[in-house]
C-alpha cells in the first residue's frame, strides 16, 4: 500500500547530496556555446539600432542576433503577439532585444555589457489608473451577473464604495530561466529546459526556427522552482538558445542571471479593484458590484485567464446573492505579467477578505463573526456568482474547529487587553479562508496522457506530462503506480517529462498536475493490469499456451478479484497467487504487451462562457487559517506570532508532501502581502531585482507558533483515490496575516485602510494617519 | 615568496596559480572542477544557495579545523589560501550525513535548488554545536540558517529537520577531515608572502603586518572579507586588477580586552566579535545578531564595514556614540582618530593613501551608561537598513547628564545629532522632553526617498526611534509605566 503514505520525495537523495542535475549542472558538451540576452534600455518607444562593434571585438564572441534572425518572432499562449526579441516597438524596460553567443562565460559576460541599443523613447504607461484613463485594455472579461445588484445596493442597510490594491510578486524560483539546446541530425532540435510546459516550449521553438513540431523535442527533468513563472515564460528563452544552436550547429546554453531574470520576466499581476458592497445591519452581504483591473504589462500572456480566475475567487468563501463582477486587463509598459501560484485567485479573494474586515468595522462586530455569517452554507446559500453549486462544503465545520482549536475567543480578549496597555506594540487577529476552484478554466487544458512501461524484472518506468518543480508530483504518481501494481515505490521510476513520449500536454499548473497525470497513469496501469489479470485468470483455469497455441486476451468479464498486493498477483477467490515478477515474465514470453498508454480528461466540467454560468470547477480545495500578528508602533515592523491552518485535502496521496505544499504556499502568500515589494524607477527599471532588495520570507519570518492540520474528508470522488489538489489553495491563506495587520491598525486608527503588501513603511504610515 | 595559493577541497589538495586565483570559489567548483552540487542563485551573498564550509589552519580548535559557513559565490579563491573547504560533495560519507537524512525524511527539500546550501549550513551548525558543546535548540538552529533562502517549503519542514537531529550520532567534519600533514604543511606555507602577477592583474597576500604596511591603499584594492567587493565584481561594477588581502596576517585576527577596552584587529570577523563582546557589550552583540547572515558574518569584518563607509552600515552608528577610536597604521607609524570624526563625507574618510585601519578600540561603557541600538528594515533579518539608530545616555537623578545619538540612513554618512543632544542635556529624562527634541532631530537629518523607504517614512521612523529610546529605557531601567502615544 503506497497510497496515503508519507514517503520521501523521489529526488530527495539527489537533492540532499547535490547530485540532482539542474539545467546548468549538465556537463558541458563539446563545442557548446554560451548564450545571453540584452534587454531594451527604455520602457516604451522604438528600436532604432543595435551597436555591436565593441562586443564583436571581444575574443570568443561568435555571434550577435536580433529579431530578424528568427524565422518567426511572435509567441503567446493565448494571443500570439509577443515578440521573442524586440523588432520595432518596445513593450517594457529590459525586454529581450539582442542575443549574444560566445565560446566562454567570461567572453559572454563582457560582451553583454558593451552592446549598445539605440531607441526612440516613447511615453510609457506604468499604472492601472493611467491605463483606465486611456481605456487601454488587453482583455475585457464577460461580466458575472446574478440577481439584481442595483436594487440590492439601493435597499441595503449599509453601503461601502471603495477600492483595494494589491501588488505584484516575483516568483523567485531559485533556478532562473535556463535552457540547453542541442542540434540533432537533419535540423532537428533537442531542448532541455527548466519549463512547466514542455509542449508549449516545443511549439515556440519550432515556430521560431521554422521547423515542424516533430523536429523538436523538449525534455524537462526538473525545475529549481516554478510557481507559474515557467508556465509560459520558459519558452522564449528556449527559442533564443535554439536559434543559436541552429545557426552554428553547436549546442547552446542559456542561463539567466537572477538580476536579468527578475528584470526580464513577468510576475504576479498587481490588481486594483473598485467595488460597491451592500450589507445588512448584522453585516450580511447582500450585493457586490466589483470592477477588477489587473496590470497585465505589455503583452497578453495568460492575463485573460488570470483575470477570470480573479473573478471566480472574488467571493473568497462567502455567499453573495446579487453580484455584478467585471474584469479588465490593463496594458502597461511593465514586463508581461504571468501565472503565479493562485493565478489571480489570491487577488480576488484578498479583496473580499479585506472587505469583510471593513464591514466588521462598520457593524461593530468581530470580523470572524461577520465571516461566519456570510460563509457558504452546506445546502443553502451555496450558489457561486458564476452559478456553480458548491457541494460537500466542509467550511462551516472547519470554521467551528479552527475557532475552537485556535481558542480564537480567548485570543481576541487577550489582544483587546494587550492593545489597551498601549505599550508601543499593537496586535491583530484574523481568520480567513481559501476555497480554490480546481480545474483549468480553459476546459481543453483538462487533459493529459501517460506512458507506463513494465520491465522484465518487474520494475516500472513511467512518463507523464507532469513536470517536477519540487511539488512532488512525480512522487505522487510513483505512489499511485506502485499501489496499482502492488509493488514498492522504489520499483517505480518517473522519467523526465519529454514531448516525444507525452505529446500535447497541458502545463503543470492550476494545481492539477497530480489530478490529471496520476489519473492518466492509473488508467495506463489498469490497461496492463487487465492483460495480466486475463492471463492469470486463464492460466489458473488450466488453459495452456505455448509456441503453438497463443493466448487470446478476449475475456470480457469482471476480474477485480485478481488483485495486485505485496508484489504478488492474487486471486482472492481461489487464493492462487503468483509473484508479480513471475507474472511479468510469463506475460512477456507469451507476447503480451507490458506497456500502457492512456489518455485522461476531467469529466463533468461545463461552464458556459457566454452566460458565465456552470461547472467551472471539478471541485474545491478548502482551508481556513487564524493568524495573530504584533506590530512595533515605532517602526511599523510586524511579526507573525501565531498561525493555525486547517486544510481540506481530501485523502492526501502523500500527507508529508501535501503538508510541505501547505507550509510553502502559506509562507509565500504571507510574503506577497507583507514584505515582497516590487520597486520601479520612474523610467520603469525594476530596482528590486535581487534578494538584496527583494525580500522573500526568511526562516525568521515564519510564525513563532505554526500549526498545520488536515480534516478527514473521504468524499472527493472527482480525483484519484479521493485526493485533492494542493499546490495553490493554501497560498490564499496568507490573507489571514494581511487581515490581522488590518485588524491591528484598526485598534489605533479610525479606519484600518492599508493596501497590499503591508510593508512596515505602509503600516507605520497607516498608524501615523 | 609563493606564486600560488593552496587549499584543500573535501580532503583533496589544490594549488592554484595565475588569473584563476581571482575566480570565485563557486565558479571554480562548478566550471573548473566539475562539482556542480554547489548552486549559485543571486551571486551576491544574499540567498545562501552557494554555501560551503571553510576553515583556516590559522584558526584551530584543539588542533582541528573550525569549519564555518560562507557564501562561495562572493569568495575569491585568494581569500581561501591555506583553508580546508568542504562542499556538498564532501558532506556525505559512506552513507548520508545525519543532516542529509533528516532533511530527506522531513521533506526539507522540495525543488532541491537551495538544499545543498542548507545542508552545508546545517552540517556546519552541527560541527559548531558539537565543538562548543552547545545543545541543539530550535531558535539557535534558525539563527544558523538565517542566511539561506528557500522558496518552496516555508521553512517549517527544514526547522523540523533540525529539531529531529541527534548531535550524539554525528561525527563532526573536523574529525572526518582532520589531516595533520596538511595542517603542518599549510602552517609552514603561511609564513611566506604570496605574490601573483599576471598580464593584467596582481595579487599580494602578505604574511606579516610589516608586509601589509608596505602596501599603499591608493594603489591597490585592499580586501577583507570581500563581502561587498565580491558583489561589485559579480555585478560588473568593478574589475579586480591590483588586490591585496591580509588574510594571512595572523596578528590582525586578534581581539583582546585591555583594561576596559576591546582592541579589535583588522581581520576580526563579525562572528568572532559577536562572541567576544557578548557579555560586555550586549546591545552591540544583539545588533550583530540581526546584522547579516552567518555566512556574511563569517567572512565580513568590523573594519571592512568601517572602511566601506556606507551611510546605512549597521556596524557604524554605535561606534559613533561610544567613544570608540581607530588605530590607523602606515610604515611611518600609527595614529589614533575618534570614529565619530573619521567619516568626512559620502565614502570619504580621514585616511591617508598609505594608511590602513589596523584596529578599532571599543570601550566598555560604565554601568550607568545606557545603550540602545535599533535597525529598521523591510525584513527584520538579513536586510539592508532604511534607518539605523544608536543612543547612549547617562541619567543622574532623573536628569540627563550626557547623551550621544547617531542615525544612519538619513544622510550621506552616519550622522551624530549634536543639536538634539544639546537640547536634551540637563533636561528631565521624560517623555515630554524627548517629544520636544524630536522637532530638533528632524532639522539635523536629510533623508532621501529610495528603494528602502520614502523620505517621509524615514523622518517618521527617526522621530519614533528617539521616543522608543526613551520609552524602552524608562521601562527597563526605571521601571516606569509608559503609555505610548506617537
Amino acid at each position: 500500500m503506497s497510497i496515503g503514505k508519507n514517503i520521501a520525495h523521489d529526488s530527495s537523495i539527489g537533492h540532499v547530496t547535490g547530485k540532482s542535475i539542474f539545467i546548468d549542472d549538465r556537463a558541458a558538451i563539446q563545442g557548446e556555446l554560451q548564450v545571453g540576452v540584452v534587454g531594451a534600455p527604455v520602457a516604451a518607444g522604438r528600436l532604432k539600432q543595435v551597436n555591436t562593434r565593441r562586443a564583436e571585438l571581444i575574443p570568443g564572441v561568435v555571434g550577435i542576433f536580433t529579431a530578424k534572425d528568427l524565422h518567426h518572432n511572435q509567441w503567446g499562449t493565448i494571443i500570439k503577439h509577443q515578440p521573442i526579441l524586440v523588432e520595432d516597438k518596445i513593450g517594457y524596460m529590459h525586454e529581450p532585444t539582442v542575443v549574444v553567443a560566445a565560446e566562454t562565460r567570461e567572453a559572454l559576460t563582457k560582451a553583454l555589457r558593451v552592446i549598445e541599443i539605440e531607441c526612440e523613447e516613447g511615453k510609457p504607461v506604468f499604472t492601472i489608473d493611467e491605463a483606465i484613463a486611456k481605456e487601454d485594455f488587453l482583455y475585457e472579461a464577460t461580466p458575472f451577473v446574478q440577481g439584481d445588484v442595483e436594487q440590492a445596493l439601493k435597499t441595503a442597510d449599509h453601503r461601502l464604495k471603495q477600492s483595494f490594491e494589491c501588488g505584484g510578486q516575483e516568483h523567485f524560483y531559485l533556478e532562473s530561466q535556463a535552457t540547453v539546446a542541442i542540434p540533432l541530425e537533419n535540423g532537428q532540435m533537442e531542448i532541455h529546459s527548466s519549463s512547466q510546459h514542455p509542449t508549449e516550449t516545443q511549439h515556440v521553438v519550432a515556430h521560431a526556427l521554422g521547423l515542424p513540431y516533430h523536429y523538436v523535442t523538449c525534455t524537462v527533468k526538473r525545475m529549481g522552482g516554478g510557481f507559474g513563472g515557467k508556465e509560459s515564460q520558459a519558452a522564449p528563452f528556449a527559442a533564443m538558445a535554439a536559434m543559436v544552436a541552429a545557426k552554428f550547429n553547436r549546442p547552446a546554453r542559456l542561463i539567466l542571471s537572477k538580476d536579468d531574470d527578475m528584470q526580464m520576466t513577468g510576475k504576479r499581476h498587481p490588481f486594483k479593484n473598485f467595488y460597491e458592497v451592500g450589507f445588512t445591519k448584522e453585516g450580511m452581504i447582500t450585493a457586490l458590484k466589483a470592477d477588477l483591473y489587473s496590470d497585465a504589462g505589455a503583452y497578453a500572456d495568460l492575463s485573460s485567464s488570470i483575470m477570470e480566475r480573479a473573478m471566480f475567487h472574488i467571493d473568497s468563501a462567502y455567499y453573495v446573492e446579487n453580484v455584478l463582477i467585471t474584469g479588465r486587463c490593463c496594458k502597461t509598459n511593465h514586463h508581461s505579467n504571468t501565472a503565479f501560484r493562485g493565478f489571480g485567485g489570491p487577488q480576488g479573494a484578498i479583496t473580499m477578505e479585506a472587505l469583510i474586515e471593513d464591514i466588521a468595522k462598520v457593524v461593530g462586530k468581530d470580523p470572524a463573526e461577520v465571516r461566519r455569517l456570510n460563509l457558504y452554507g452546506k445546502d443553502v446559500r451555496n450558489r457561486t456568482p458564476y452559478g456553480q453549486i458548491i457541494d460537500h462544503n466542509p467550511l462551516p465545520e472547519m470554521t467551528d474547529r479552527i475557532l475552537s482549536e485556535s481558542e480564537y475567543a480567548r485570543l481576541r480578549s487577550e489582544v483587546d487587553a494587550f492593545n489597551a496597555k498601549k505599550c508601543g506594540k499593537v496586535r491583530g487577529l484574523a481568520l480567513s479562508y481559501t476555497k480554490f476552484g480546481i480545474a483549468f478554466t480553459a476546459k481543453f487544458l483538462n487533459q493529459g496522457n501517460a506512458l507506463v512501461n513494465v520491465h522484465l524484472d518487474g520494475t516500472v518506468q513511467a512518463s507523464t506530462g507532469a513536470t517536477e518543480m519540487g511539488q512532488g508530483v512525480n512522487t505522487k504518481i510513483q505512489q499511485v503506480i506502485a499501489h496499482a501494481f502492488g509493488i514498492p515505490p522504489k520499483d517505480v521510476q518517473l522519467m523526465p517529462t519529454s514531448t516525444d513520449k507525452n505529446h500535447n500536454t497541458s502545463p503543470t499548473a492550476a494545481s492539477s498536475g497530480s489530478d490529471i497525470n496520476s489519473a492518466a497513469a492509473l488508467m495506463a496501469c489498469d490497461k496492463i493490469k487487465r492483460r495480466l489479470q486475463i492471463l492469470l485468470h486463464k492460466f489458473w483455469n488450466g488453459e495452456t499456451f505455448d509456441d503453438v497455441k497463443e493466448i487470446e486476451l478476449d475475456f470480457e468479464g469482471d476480474l477485480d478479484h485478481i488483485e495486485f498486493i505485496d508484489e504478488k498477483i492474487i486471486d482472492t477467490k481461489t487464493k492462487k497467487e503468483l509473484p508479480f515478477k513471475e507474472a511479468i515474465t510469463m506475460a512477456y514470453l507469451n507476447r503480451i504487451s507490458l506497456g500502457g498508454y492512456a489518455f485522461f480528461k476531467t469529466e463533468n466540467l461545463g461552464f458556459d462562457k457566454k452566460k458565465c454560468e456552470g461547472r467551472a470547477f471539478n471541485y474545491f480545495t478548502n482551508g481556513a487559517a487564524v493568524s495573530m500578528v504584533e506590530i512595533d508602533e515605532y517602526t511599523g515592523e510586524m511579526k507573525v506570532l501565531m498561525t493555525r491552518i486547517l486544510m481540506d485535502l481530501g485523502r492526501p496521496l502523500n500527507p508529508g508532501i501535501d503538508r510541505g505544499q501547505v507550509t510553502g504556499a502559506f509562507i509565500q502568500g504571507m510574503g506577497w502581502v507583507t514584505h515582497e515589494s516590487l520597486v520601479y524607477s520612474d523610467k520603469g527599471v525594476l530596482l528590486s531585482h535581487s534578494p538584496t532588495t527583494y525580500k522573500i520570507p526568511n526562516i525568521q519570518d515564519t510564525p513563532r507558533e505554526f500549526v498545520v492540520d488536515f480534516i478527514e474528508n473521504n468524499e472527493n470522488k472527482q480525483a484519484v483515490h479521493r485526493s485533492k489538489a494542493v499546490g495553490e489553495p493554501p497560498f490564499l491563506l496568507g490573507g489571514a496575516v494581511f487581515c490581522a495587520i488590518k485588524d491591528a491598525i484598526g485598534y489605533r486608527t479610525a479606519n484600518n485602510k492599508i493596501s497590499s503588501p503591508a510593508t512596515n513603511e505602509r503600516i507605520l504610515m497607516a498608524l501615523s494617519e | 615568496m609563493r606564486d600560488s595559493i593552496c587549499f584543500s577541497i573535501n580532503g583533496q589538495s589544490h594549488e592554484v596559480k595565475g588569473d584563476k586565483v581571482f575566480m570565485t570559489l563557486s565558479d571554480y567548483l562548478r566550471y573548473d572542477q566539475n562539482m556542480p552540487g554547489t548552486k549559485v542563485v543571486c551571486a551576491e551573498g544574499d540567498c545562501g544557495a552557494c554555501t560551503v564550509l571553510v576553515g583556516s589552519v590559522r584558526d584551530l580548535n584543539s588542533g582541528k579545523i573550525k569549519y564555518r559557513s560562507i557564501n562561495s559565490c562572493i569568495s575569491f579563491l585568494y581569500t581561501l589560501d591555506l583553508h580546508s573547504i568542504v562542499t556538498i560533495e564532501g558532506i556525505e560519507d559512506s552513507e548520508l550525513h545525519p543532516v542529509q537524512e533528516s532533511m530527506r525524511v522531513n521533506h526539507g527539500a522540495q525543488c532541491g535548488y537551495c538544499t545543498p546550501g542548507f545542508v552545508c549550513a546545517m552540517a556546519g551548525m552541527t560541527d559548531t554545536l558539537i565543538r562548543e558543546k552547545k545543545p541543539l535548540e530550535t531558535k539557535r538552529s534558525m539563527n544558523y540558517l538565517t542566511g539561506n533562502l528557500c522558496r518552496c517549503t516555508g521553512y517549517e519542514p527544514i526547522i523540523k529537520a533540525c529539531e529531529t537531529l541527534d548531535l550524539k550520532k554525528i561525527t563532526p567534519l573536523y574529525e572526518r577531515y582532520h589531516d595533520q600533514k596538511m595542517i603542518d604543511q599549510y602552517t609552514e606555507l603561511s609564513k611566506q608572502d604570496v605574490r601573483i602577477s599576471t598580464q593584467t592583474r596582481e595579487l599580494r597576500l602578505p604574511a606579516t603586518e610589516e608586509g601589509a604596511l608596505k602596501i599603499k591603499s591608493a594603489e591597490v584594492r585592499i580586501t577583507s572579507g570581500a563581502t561587498d567587493l565580491g558583489v561589485l565584481v559579480n555585478k560588473g561594477k568593478l574589475e579586480q586588477q591590483k588586490v591585496a588581502c591580509f588574510n594571512n596576517v595572523s596578528d590582525f585576527y586578534k581581539i583582546e580586552k585591555i583594561g576596559r577596552e576591546y582592541h579589535v584587529g583588522a581581520k576580526v570577523t563579525w562572528t568572532a566579535l559577536e562572541e567576544a563582546i557578548e557579555k560586555d557589550l550586549p546591545e552591540y552583540a544583539d545588533m550583530i545578531k540581526i546584522f547579516a547572515s552567518p555566512q556574511i558574518k563569517n567572512q565580513g569584518t568590523l573594519i571592512g564595514n568601517i572602511a566601506n563607509a556606507s551611510p546605512i552600515a549597521d556596524g557604524i552608528p554605535y561606534l559613533m556614540v561610544n567613544d570608540s577610536r581607530l588605530i590607523l597604521a602606515s610604515k611611518n607609524g600609527e595614529r589614533e582618530v575618534e570614529t565619530k570624526n573619521f567619516f568626512k563625507g559620502y565614502k570619504q574618510l580621514d585616511l591617508q593613501s598609505d594608511e590602513i585601519i589596523k584596529k578599532v578600540i571599543l570601550p566598555v561603557p560604565d554601568k550607568d551608561v545606557w545603550t540602545k541600538l535599533y535597525k529598521v528594515s523591510l525584513r527584520r533579518d538579513m536586510d539592508i537598513s532604511a534607518v539605523t539608530f544608536a543612543g547612549t545616555i547617562n541619567v543622574v537623578k532623573d536628569k540627563i547628564n550626557s547623551v550621544q545619538l547617531a542615525l544612519g540612513g538619513v544622510g550621506p554618512i552616519v550622522l551624530r545629532l549634536p543639536k538634539t543632544e544639546a537640547a536634551l542635556i540637563g533636561k528631565d529624562f521624560s517623555r515630554e522632553e524627548f517629544f520636544k527634541a524630536r522637532d530638533i532631530l528632524i532639522t539635523e537629518i536629510t533623508p532621501i526617498s529610495d528603494i528602502r523607504g520614502s523620505r517621509e517614512f524615514r523622518l517618521q521612523v527617526a522621530k519614533n526611534l528617539l521616543m522608543k529610546f526613551h520609552d524602552e529605557l524608562a521601562k527597563e531601567k526605571l521601571s516606569q509605566e509608559v503609555e505610548v502615544r506617537l
